[in-house]
């Protein structure tokens, strides 16, 4: 508990308000945004782009009843991008970095869920695109999804950083 | 506390676009829902099917174990719109015999045997070229992203059922493609649910190497 309140409060949970852009740390938000900013927009273009494909996709974990699946494959590319371009922009980053984080955390049940269920199942998290994990869902998918979390985490923690509207709007 | 409710702000904004596009879709593209399910009308997936000699209408391959879907159904009712035009020799007393959606490899192999009647594949390219039904094309639903439509589309024949197959067991591809073909008017189709493992395990004919048409050409 101790060390977890000290990482909070050295790392700027209060400073995340006003950005941590001020602190040498801050700067290693930016990238960290960037990335999974991006990542998450170019996932949801490519998603929002083949509607059917992705209903397939999710419809392939097994996990929710057809009507569920349609729901999901119209709102969740939305969400994505949405999501995605306010961290980019630092727009609410600790808001959408948290919803980014939810999100990847509930793919990540369904992944391990297709795991340990022994099915063979393509991920379609980036569209036609697959990277860095390749083929169906494994292992590789698993790490690939805790480190993204572990990246909103971070953000979720550390504020903003620098270039973000969200310091910007504070000044 | 503001962080929750920021997340619940996306979230809704999220929320609103999808439903958003959902009804945009559900207003320009009626003919195309999306889904995930095979819908078939009675009779839409059945295809009255000629038996290649020796065999007769009612030969246990054609109307015994494996065909979930099939029925004794009338030709040509419903949605098989070409189905009356191919039974068996008129005037013949035994009815004519009807694959229903799923069927098994000796069903799909005296299809094959037929001649006439086209086999699509919808596993991965790689596994296409490593050796897929003789005959067979490459089609599979990641061919009709972006609005584009495959080439293979151009070289079916609507009025006659396709078989479709993929690697067996779990995978849903054929289901998929099923899905993806009645957005094109396709009516008829067959799904070999034991997939290629088990036709090539059945000693029947198989080939290596590219689909003679290339399904990432559009039309």
């Amino acid at each position: 508990m101790s060390v977890l309140s000290s990482v909070t409060s050295s790392s700027g949970v209060v400073g995340g308000r006003d950005g941590a852009g001020g602190r040498p740390m801050g700067w290693l938000v930016l990238p960290l945004r960037l990335l999974l900013g991006g990542l998450f927009v170019f996932a949801g273009v490519m998603k929002v782009q083949d509607t059917q494909n992705f209903a397939f996709a999710v419809h392939g974990f097994k996990l929710m009843p057809e009507h569920l699946v349609v729901l999901a494959a119209f709102v969740l590319p939305w969400l994505e991008m949405v999501a995605g371009a306010m961290l980019v922009l630092g727009i609410w980053t600790r808001a959408s970095a948290g919803v980014i984080g939810l999100m990847t955390l509930g793919f990540l049940g369904g992944i391990i869920s297709v795991i340990v269920r022994g099915m063979d199942v393509k991920c379609s998290c980036f569209g036609k695109f697959e990277f860095p994990c390749e083929g169906a869902i494994g292992y590789c998918h698993v790490v690939r999804n805790a480190v993204m979390i572990a990246m909103a985490g971070v953000i979720v923690l550390w504020g903003p950083g620098p270039l973000a509207i969200d310091r910007e709007s504070t000044k | 506390m503001r962080l929750l409710n920021r997340m619940l702000v996306i979230v809704s904004i999220g929320l609103a676009l999808g439903v958003g596009q959902s009804m945009f879709h559900h207003l320009y593209a009626p003919d195309r829902p999306i889904r995930t399910e095979v819908r078939l009308g009675p009779v839409a997936a059945m295809g009255p099917v000629t038996p290649a000699a020796p065999l007769s209408p009612t030969s246990p391959e054609l109307t015994g174990t494996g065909s979930s879907d099939a029925a004794p159904t009338p030709a040509g009712g419903g949605g098989g719109a070409a189905g009356s035009g191919t039974g068996a020799p008129a005037g013949a007393a035994a009815p004519a015999a009807v694959l229903g959606l799923d069927i098994s490899i000796p069903q799909a192999f005296v299809l094959f045997q037929q001649g006439g009647i086209m086999f699509l594949d919808a596993r991965r390219k790689d596994e296409f070229e490593a050796g897929h039904v003789d005959g067979a094309l490459l089609l599979s639903t990641e061919h009709f992203g972006r609005g584009t439509i495959p080439a293979t589309i151009g070289v079916l024949d609507k009025t006659q059922p396709v078989v479709i197959y993929c690697g067996g067991g779990a995978c849903d591809a054929s289901k998929n493609l099923v899905i993806m073909l009645q957005n094109f008017g396709f009516t008829r189709f067959h799904i070999m649910t034991d997939g290629f493992p088990a036709w090539q395990a059945a000693g029947h004919p198989v080939a290596t190497g590219p689909s003679p048409i290339d399904p990432e050409e559009g039309m």
